[in-house]
């Protein structure tokens, strides 16, 4: 069962010349070539562990990184580029690099730091651990608890598991991940570019390209790799003939390939595809959003005869947001609908709420802007070169532009625009094959290793630029812990802002208050008071190296601004320290009569 | 070089002998240490592997990473269905995956060796 080839083949893709005209590499060459993957992961294992957390810096990850780590990154795009301008393609060979780069760049954090990144992991870990043990959601307390197949799915296997806790998983979670995405997508770009040395590039830089770090323990970690599987079978198994619309003349006829699938197994890759698609329905807001519009739009331009499975995707969706969600839309109707149609403040608010901060904060927001365009205009040029080159770009194209759909239907909190990007990717990485095979092998082995060395840097920094604020002290956890033993149940917790690592257990034991940096940076004292006072359980302030680091960096608070806040609290006389170490504070607020 | 129908047979059993190792381990209730990383793996092949090499028409590679896709799919949709119904029961639930993955694995051994 195949799609068939649906576009030229690449001129790196031309068939070996006979023997005699050309010369396989000298034993010696070959025993090297085999070497380098394993030279990479050890100089690159070597590398960082030997680096210290007390080196990440204001740029992040980077700065604790030993030149080594380069080196290692340089051997790996070395042997990538070896293999992949080989006259043989030897997929086992090229997997094996596409595995090397991602064990390299997102094995950093797992390795270096002691504890397992990133806030929001923690709290769906906590999430996780919830449903494991009671076998039950609170829709009030978090809208992704609207949406919690994610969580009742990790919550079944860690509790059948015996895992003490989901946090068990949280670190090597996005290597995982990360590897997991690698087949579909391999086989999802040699789907729609009908060539193997394509889809070998495609799924090589993918780790490069993706900064948007949505790959932590999360539901659209699990949904994204759904998605891909989902748009691949799709594309895979129900190939279409013809193109209903093809501006100008259609430039190749699409022969309908020869289907070797009986009724019977179409069936079952029905049957698949709609558990895939039911899966992402009731465990991700957006994804199967994303999905319904790709293959609406893939059954509308003729790149698959499932003209109903788009829309009946949308519709379940639709059917789960009314009847699965109500929780959440009951109280969240205008979060819901407000920004339908609202493109400008869709973008807006995403990109408001990101474009502040430090100017290293600022710099990072520039890099990752900057990778932004670099992707998309080289995904651009290679439509533009496809099409001067009569190849059938429609299925790479419609998949580029789908998420961009996302942007008229709400601003999701601020984050449309990362999910925008993730999801385009599976789109423009074919499309940035297709531009760099253009050329011959040489020139465009030349072309991967400029644009890897423009990329490794840029990965490095925007994925990890951030670190200071989105790693978790060790310290931090104790003093989370220590906060869970002091404060009774039922009393109120609040942060000043949201980067910080708890509520990864007794997630509805205490009533958290939700953090407003831009309320407390300004009025600190009263904004506290006012949202925590008139518990009889009691309040308490937590304060974390986090939490002031991000204050920095997001919002561009002088680095003294927590000093300054802790003293505001104690001059006020309505806050005692009841906890401290290096990196946690936690005030207990006093009563109206100044006891606690 | 190994035929397809071979590798889909060495698929089969190592499918197979992880989820009895799966099931063995969550009825003896063995640490979670070893416990866990059986039942990942198990799940990982879960019904969907040898439901999509076998019958789906894909190559067995195509099937592999399909059939992974659809294990966790039918995972996540179990689950909820068991919130839902309020009967939670993630033992019976990971245990029936792999006891599911165990006969569908069985039922593609016996017609590859016939």
């Amino acid at each position: 069962m195949s799609s068939g080839a649906l576009i030229t083949t690449p001129r790196g893709d031309a068939p070996a010349a006979p023997d005699g005209e050309r010369r396989e590499p000298l034993a010696l060459l070959q025993v090297v070539h085999t070497a380098l993957p394993i030279a990479a992961l050890a100089l690159g294992l070597a590398a960082t562990t030997g680096a210290r957390v007390s080196e990440i810096g204001a740029y992040g990850l980077i700065q604790a990184l030993s030149p080594l780590y380069f080196v290692a990154i340089a051997i790996a795009v070395g042997s990538f580029i070896i293999t992949w301008t080989r006259p043989h393609v030897n997929r086992l060979r090229l997997a094996v690099d596409a595995v090397t780069l991602v064990l390299l760049l997102q094995s950093p954090p797992a390795i270096i730091e002691p504890d397992a990144r990133f806030a929001t992991a923690w709290l769906h870990a906590g999430f996780a651990d919830y449903v494991a043990h009671t076998g039950r959601v609170l829709p009030q307390l978090d809208a992704r608890f609207s949406w919690p197949g994610f969580f009742a799915g990790i919550g079944a296997l860690a509790r059948a598991s015996g895992l003490p806790s989901t946090i068990v998983l949280l670190k090597w979670w996005p290597v995982v991940l990360n590897l997991l995405y690698l087949p579909p997508l391999y086989f999802l770009s040699r789907s729609v570019t009908g060539s193997d040395r394509g889809a070998a590039l495609a799924t090589w830089l993918f780790p490069l390209v993706n900064w948007v770090g949505q790959d932590y323990f999360s539901p659209q970690s699990i949904a994204f790799l759904l998605y891909l599987i989902l748009i691949w079978l799709v594309v895979e198994c129900f190939p279409k003939r013809r193109a209903r619309l093809l501006p100008g003349r259609v430039v190749s006829e699409c022969a309908e390939p020869p289907s070797a699938a009986t009724r019977g197994q179409q069936l079952v890759a029905l049957a698949a595809v709609t558990t895939l698609g039911t899966a992402t329905v009731v465990s991700h807001q957006i994804t199967p959003i994303v999905a319904g519009l790709a293959v609406t739009l893939l059954a509308f331009f003729g790149r698959t005869r499932l003209n109903v499975f788009g829309p009946f995707l949308l519709l379940i969706t639709a059917g789960w947001i009314c009847y699965g969600a109500v929780a959440f839309w009951s109280g969240h109707f205008g979060l819901l609908v407000g920004g339908i149609g609202k493109v400008t403040g869709n973008v807006t608010l995403d990109l408001s709420k990101r474009l502040r901060g430090s100017p290293q904060h600022y710099r990072i927001l520039d890099v990752r802007l900057l990778m932004t365009v670099l992707v998309w205009g080289c995904a651009l040029a290679g439509a533009v070169v496809g099409r001067l080159r009569m190849v059938d770009v429609r299925a790479t194209a419609i998949l580029l532009m789908t998420p961009f759909l996302v942007l008229a239907g709400g601003g999701y909190g601020g984050e449309a625009g990362l999910r925008v990007y993730l999801f385009s990717l599976a789109g423009a990485l074919p499309l940035i094959t297709v531009l760099l095979s253009a050329a011959s092998v040489r020139r465009s082995a030349v072309a991967v290793a400029c644009l890897a060395l423009v990329l490794v840097p840029g990965f490095c920094l925007a994925r990890w630029g951030n670190e200071l604020s989105e790693m978790t002290r060790p310290t931090e956890i104790a003093g989370v812990r220590a906060l869970y033993r002091i404060a009774p149940s039922g009393a109120t917790l609040i942060s000043i802002t949201p980067q910080v690592s708890w509520r990864f257990t007794a997630i509805n034991r205490y009533r958290y208050e939700p953090d407003n940096l831009d309320e407390f940076a300004f009025d600190r004292v009263g904004a506290i008071v006012r949202r925590v006072q008139g518990n009889p359980r009691g309040a308490y302030v937590l304060i974390t190296t986090s939490q002031l680091v991000y204050g920095e960096q997001a919002y561009g608070l002088p680095p003294d601004w927590g000093t300054e806040l802790e003293r505001a609290l104690i001059r006020s006389g309505r806050f005692a320290l009841v906890y401290s170490n290096p990196d946690t504070k936690i005030y207990q607020v006093r009563g109206d009569d100044g006891h606690a | 070089m190994a035929t397809p129908e071979g590798a889909q047979w060495w698929l089969a059993c190592a499918g197979t002998a992880c989820s009895l190792a799966g099931i063995i381990a969550i009825v003896t209730g063995a640490p979670w240490q070893l416990r866990f990383p059986l039942l990942a793996l198990g799940i990982l092949y879960g019904p969907g592997v040898p439901v999509m090499v076998r019958r789906s028409g894909l190559s067995t590679g195509q099937g592999l990473v399909a059939g992974v896709g659809l294990s966790l799919a039918l995972l996540l949709v179990a689950a909820q269905a068991m919130l839902m119904l309020h009967a939670w029961s993630p033992s019976l639930l990971v245990a029936g995956l792999l006891a599911l993955a165990v006969l569908l694995s069985l039922s593609a051994l016996r017609r590859g060796s016939r």
